[in-house]
């Protein structure tokens, strides 16, 4: 019984979430159960919409996992989009410049690892302040959003231009640095079992060692910790860096997996969507899986609702807002304060 | 002085004033113990606002008034799930961020789907040959702001409210109602200086147009320490970064205008870096209150 | 006809009945006590009154009109006025500004009338206090006076302080129970918490004896004496005061030598009793010794490690509330990076962990399951198993702080016996207390710290008499 109350709240956020928008779609003129019908049908109407919304699920599983860790152990990490961005730019520029002839065995791990060590030390760029100079990761990891969307703007206006120059965007990603796509599959690409294995990873790390130990007691209690010969330091430190390893990845992944090159505002978004996905999961590592996918569905669903209901595509960002809402003002169990 | 540094110096002031407005009204919200990170959103949704309706009304008046409405309902979003609900400020503020940007983003293309020219938003003028008003209106509610905080009861009864609710509730003082008013005083602002983005500083709607202003006003209280006059001071020093980097761009500067449009949020966190750890903010700061058990 | 009249009150917190029928009834120009051991609902019962709790039912009557105080204004305007256990001054504003917050009056308040309205407030009232002053900087005794005046400048006629002697020297309690006396003479109702039988033999009239939430006895104080009243408190004869275990000291377990820190202003000591008002050091020396405070001079030599801390403040540094049982018992050995036998190479063993938790609980009585969250057990338990945690270290030196502040009679009782025995075990343990009883009972040697430094008792003054001096600065008789 008490697991399937676990589940009630995030359930019926979604649900509330939806009602409201469709209230707020109708008022604008748009028909709601068209829109609502266009999205399920862009979602999982076939095969394709099927492999869209798997596709779109990876990233926002990725960086939703790296969001839970880190609000979990109170700290802020809103610079998901960031940490993503500077992932891809540095996949693409490990892949097309640095490793440009090297073969798939190296290439393709090459720029996975470049993203994951980018995302990572952007992140860490706010923990270092944070722990350095007592600055709130709030304000620097979204400040850092804004400076990594312009260092990507800067790059495909610039050094990784393509040869072409005809527009902002790098060169095609060699082949022997993109991510195969799964056995008979047309969108869905292999970086996804990656994706999808991860959240057990996490939540072993969580739940079942010393480290997940450590970072818990840092989220619940920083002074408590302290005492305890834990340092929240450190700790604050260290989930920095393995949240914006993930999101780095994720960006990673995109460019290898899925888009084959670099541009401004490669998924854009994600980020902020990531925070909805961890906080529909109560953030629990396992719970990132499901409530990924919900989103993803949004996100396939959308292109389709703007085609067939002329509802703006951006309006989903409105569902995904209600969810937090709905999420952390009944679903979510408060945090108490110490 | 010369045309170019007068124009420099306008230049300053036309950048540093939504800046300014927008912190003086999260100044009260935090000397009341409300963090509200969501006044990037509150800004955007009275941009909107105000675009629509002056361009409709022709009036400036009731853009501001509706820029004014739209950030206060915002508001009132952000109190039911943070103050009443007792919601996390800092989740909550983000979802407005998001919401705010979604709503307005639809809400702007359903508006102008036909598509075209895009109508040119009333202008706010001088009040006095040099002098905007808004930067007017800034200048005021500088004074204001500080009179209320520093020298009536009620501003006492908030500041308690800030540093220690539990003691202020003690003493009789409503905390929740005051959180609350300082919370949509803290939207109005930000609405406000949303309706300078669109009646002066341009006069169209762009999507996404406050570009992180929120959050550096944000940075501003932190840099400011709390004090009113050290904030418009660290608006104008913004202001002045991001018009040198103008000047820098128009002057053909060999930067890549990338990297130049770098500078207010680079700056902004060399300024945190700086000031952040040794700003005191009011203790009770983001912690739910909870009047009665 | 009684001027406040409180009739079976119930209240649930949760899991927790606070109250189950709890009434008092207060005489005007009186001087009420209300009695009861730690938990047994006394600050509840005052708060509803006060109008922060919320009554799940019973009647609250002024006057002898029912009413329904909805919150702390409301009380004040029926001229009730409360003095919390804890100050409710605002650290970071002046003592002025505290003194006026609240007060109807003009709505601009430049300094001058801020000064002269808090500087007419406590001069009425004898509190020799600079307004100025950061109301963090005051001593916790001038606190408690500056927030006494402010009541009585409200206008209040009843007067409810909860224990406000926990945080006084001696010769300070006198003081405030003189005040009282004085205050009924002219006419104040007032309702003094405490546990401290002494001070309620020696001012009150009535008493009202609160178990487990529930008024088990109201009656005027004539020809009962402070046995009976301990009885009352507790439902059965109380425990004889212990007495410090008659062992032999060993070699010197830890030293620590002109220790300057910021609260310390220099420190040489070599295992004692500590005694002491709160806000004299104890915690800058509670945090020097668990290391997250750091030393401007002198240094820690601690000569038997390790050195386990029972740290003063259980929910806020002593435990992790949001996990459990078992996690909060081994989070020492996460930290460690992860020892065994609980964890290998990192990970967590469950097998071990079970074992280790259900042993805790078996040894130290602690009425809890491993998987239960920390936050929803009793403060006894929550204590017991800091014991517990701090134990598994096998420790050469143990340092507890006040720790059994907030406990009922039988958890001080279980706590205080496993410290004796610790000691008689060869285990070097300092106990710093601001409970003079605790103290004497524990100490074979007593010293006081006052304003950072430590004032030692010599072996043949162990009084309260002695001690109190020393609270309050005088050195060697």
């Amino acid at each position: 019984m008490k697991r399937a109350r676990v589940f009630a709240g995030p359930i019926a956020a979604t649900a509330v979430a939806f009602v409201v928008a469709g209230v707020w779609l109708a008022l604008l003129g748009a028909d709601p159960l068209r829109a609502l019908g266009a999205l399920v049908g862009g979602a999982f109407g076939d095969s394709l919409a099927l492999e869209t919304t798997a596709v779109r699920a990876g990233p926002l599983l990725l960086v939703g996992l790296g969001v839970a860790l880190s609000f979990r152990c109170g700290i802020w990490n809103i610079g998901g989009e960031g940490q993503v961005a500077v992932g891809a730019l540095a996949a693409t520029a490990v892949a097309t410049r640095v490793a440009a002839g090297a073969p798939g065995l190296v290439a393709l791990p090459l720029a996975l690892l470049a993203g994951t060590v980018a995302g990572a030390l952007w992140a860490g760029i706010a923990g270092v302040l944070k722990v350095g100079r007592g600055v709130s990761e709030v304000l620097s990891t979204i400040l850092l959003n804004f400076i990594a969307a312009l260092l990507v703007a800067w790059a495909v206006h610039g050094p990784l231009q393509e040869a072409s120059g005809a527009y902002p965007q790098s060169d095609a990603l060699p082949a022997a640095a993109r991510l195969a796509l799964l056995p008979d599959l047309h969108l869905a690409h292999s970086g996804l079992v990656l994706a999808v294995l991860l959240p057990l990873a996490i939540w072993a790390l969580l739940f079942r060692t010393a480290a997940g130990l450590r970072l818990r007691a840092v989220g619940a209690s920083p002074e408590a910790a302290r005492y305890a010969a834990v340092s929240p330091e450190l700790e604050t430190v260290r989930v920095l860096l393995l949240s914006g390893a993930l999101a780095g990845l994720a960006g990673a992944i995109e460019v290898c997996g899925v888009t084959g090159r670099l541009f401004e505002n490669l998924a854009a978004g994600t980020g902020f969507t990531a925070i909805a996905v961890a906080l529909l999961a109560r953030l629990h590592p396992l719970g990132v899986l499901p409530s990924a996918l919900v989103f993803a569905a949004l996100a396939a669903g959308s292109g389709a609702m703007q085609r067939s209901a002329a509802v703006p595509s951006v309006a989903v960002q409105v569902i995904e807002a209600l969810v937090i809402f709905f999420s952390v003002g009944f679903a979510l169990p408060r945090r108490e304060s110490a | 002085m010369d045309a170019p540094t007068l124009l420099l110096i306008a230049s300053t002031v036309r950048f540093a004033t939504p800046l300014a407005l927008a912190a003086m009204g999260e100044l009260v919200a935090e000397s009341a113990g409300v963090l509200n990170i969501g006044i990037e959103g509150m800004m955007l949704a009275g941009a909107l606002a105000a675009y629509e309706v002056g361009v409709s009304t022709g009036s400036a008046l009731a853009a501001i008034a509706a820029a004014i409405a739209a950030a206060c309902m915002l508001s009132l979003l952000f109190a039911a799930f943070a103050l009443r609900r007792q919601a996390d400020p800092i989740v909550s503020g983000t979802a407005l961020n998001i919401l705010a940007l979604g709503a307005t983003g639809s809400l702007f293309r359903l508006l102008h789907s036909a598509g075209g020219l895009l109508a040119r938003a009333p202008r706010v003028g001088d009040v006095v040959p040099g002098l905007n008003g808004f930067t007017a209106g800034a200048i005021l509610l500088l004074a204001a702001v500080w009179l209320f905080l520093a020298r009536t009861r009620q501003g006492l009864a908030l500041r308690a409210a800030g540093e220690r609710a539990e003691a202020a509730d003690a003493q009789g003082v409503p905390v929740a109602r005051l959180r609350l008013a300082a919370t949509l005083f803290g939207g109005a602002c930000a609405g406000i200086a949303g309706a300078a983005l669109v009646l002066w500083l341009s006069d169209v709607f762009v999507e996404g147009m406050t570009s992180g202003r929120g959050f550096i006003a944000l940075a501003l209280v932190l840099f400011g320490g709390y004090r009113p006059l050290r904030i418009a001071g660290g608006a104008i020093l913004f202001g002045a970064a991001s018009a040198l980097q103008f000047r820098l761009q128009a002057a053909g500067s060999s930067v890549p205008y990338t990297l130049l449009l770098m500078t207010p949020y680079v700056l902004t966190l060399l300024v945190l870096a700086l000031f952040a750890g040794r700003s005191r903010a009011p203790a009770d700061l983001a912690k739910p209150f909870r009047a009665r058990d | 006809m009684p001027l406040v009249a409180l009739r079976d009150l119930h209240k649930r917190f949760g899991a927790t009945q606070a109250l189950r029928g709890a009434s008092l009834e207060l005489e005007p120009g009186s001087i009420h006590a209300l009695l009861g051991e730690n938990g047994a609902g006394k600050t509840t019962l005052v708060r509803a009154l006060y109008g922060q709790v919320a009554p799940d039912s019973g009647e609250i009557a002024v006057d002898g009109k029912p009413v329904a105080i909805a919150s702390p204004r409301q009380a004040l305007a029926l001229g009730i006025a409360l003095v919390h256990q804890h100050s409710m001054l605002v650290p970071a504003l002046s003592v002025a500004e505290n003194v006026v917050l609240g007060e109807r009056g003009s709505a601009f308040l430049p300094r001058a009338r801020l000064h002269a309205e808090a500087a007419a407030v406590l001069g009425r009232h004898g509190v020799a206090v600079e307004p100025g002053a950061l109301a963090e900087s005051l001593a916790v005794g001038e606190m408690q006076r500056v927030e006494i005046a402010r009541a009585l400048a409200r206008g209040a006629r009843v007067l409810v302080l909860d224990e406000p002697t926990a945080v006084l020297a001696p010769s300070e309690v006198s003081a405030l129970l003189q005040l009282l006396v004085e205050l009924r003479a002219r006419g104040m109702s007032i309702v003094l918490i405490s546990h401290k039988l002494e001070e309620i033999t020696a001012v009150c009239d009535r008493v009202t004896v609160l178990r487990a939430g529930e008024t088990v006895a109201s009656r005027p104080l004539a020809g009962l004496d402070a046995a009976q009243l301990g009885r009352l408190m507790v439902g059965d004869a109380l425990p004889p005061p212990g007495r410090p275990p008659e062992t032999e000291p060993g070699p010197v377990a830890l030293r620590l030598a002109g220790l300057r820190a910021e609260g310390l202003a220099g420190i040489e000591l070599e295992l004692v009793a500590l005694a002491g008002i709160d806000g004299n050091g104890q915690r800058p020396l509670e945090e020097v010794l668990a290391g997250v405070r750091p030393l401007d001079a002198g240094r820690v030599e601690l000569l038997r490690p390790p050195l386990a801390l029972l740290s003063a403040d259980r929910q806020r540094t002593g435990l992790v509330l949001d996990l459990s049982v078992a996690e909060n018992l081994v989070l020492p050995e996460a930290a460690h990076g992860g020892m065994p036998p609980v964890f290998h190479g990192g990970a967590l063993r469950s097998a071990e962990l079970a074992r280790a938790a259900d042993e805790a609980i078996a040894r130290f009585a602690i009425r809890a399951a491993p998987d239960d969250p920390v936050r929803t057990l009793s403060g006894g338990n929550q204590q017991k198993l800091c014991v517990a945690r701090a134990l598994r270290a096998r420790p050469g030196v143990l340092v507890a702080v006040n720790p059994t502040r907030g406990l009922d009679v039988g958890a001080t009782a279980a706590v205080r016996d496993e410290l004796r025995a610790q000691a008689r075990a060869g285990t070097a343990v300092l106990v710093v207390s601001t409970e003079l009883d605790e103290v004497l009972e524990l100490g074979q040697r007593i010293a006081v710290l006052f304003r950072g430094v430590l004032l030692e008792l010599p072996a043949g003054e162990r009084s309260r008499e002695a001690i109190g001096r020393r609270m309050l600065g005088a050195a060697a008789a």
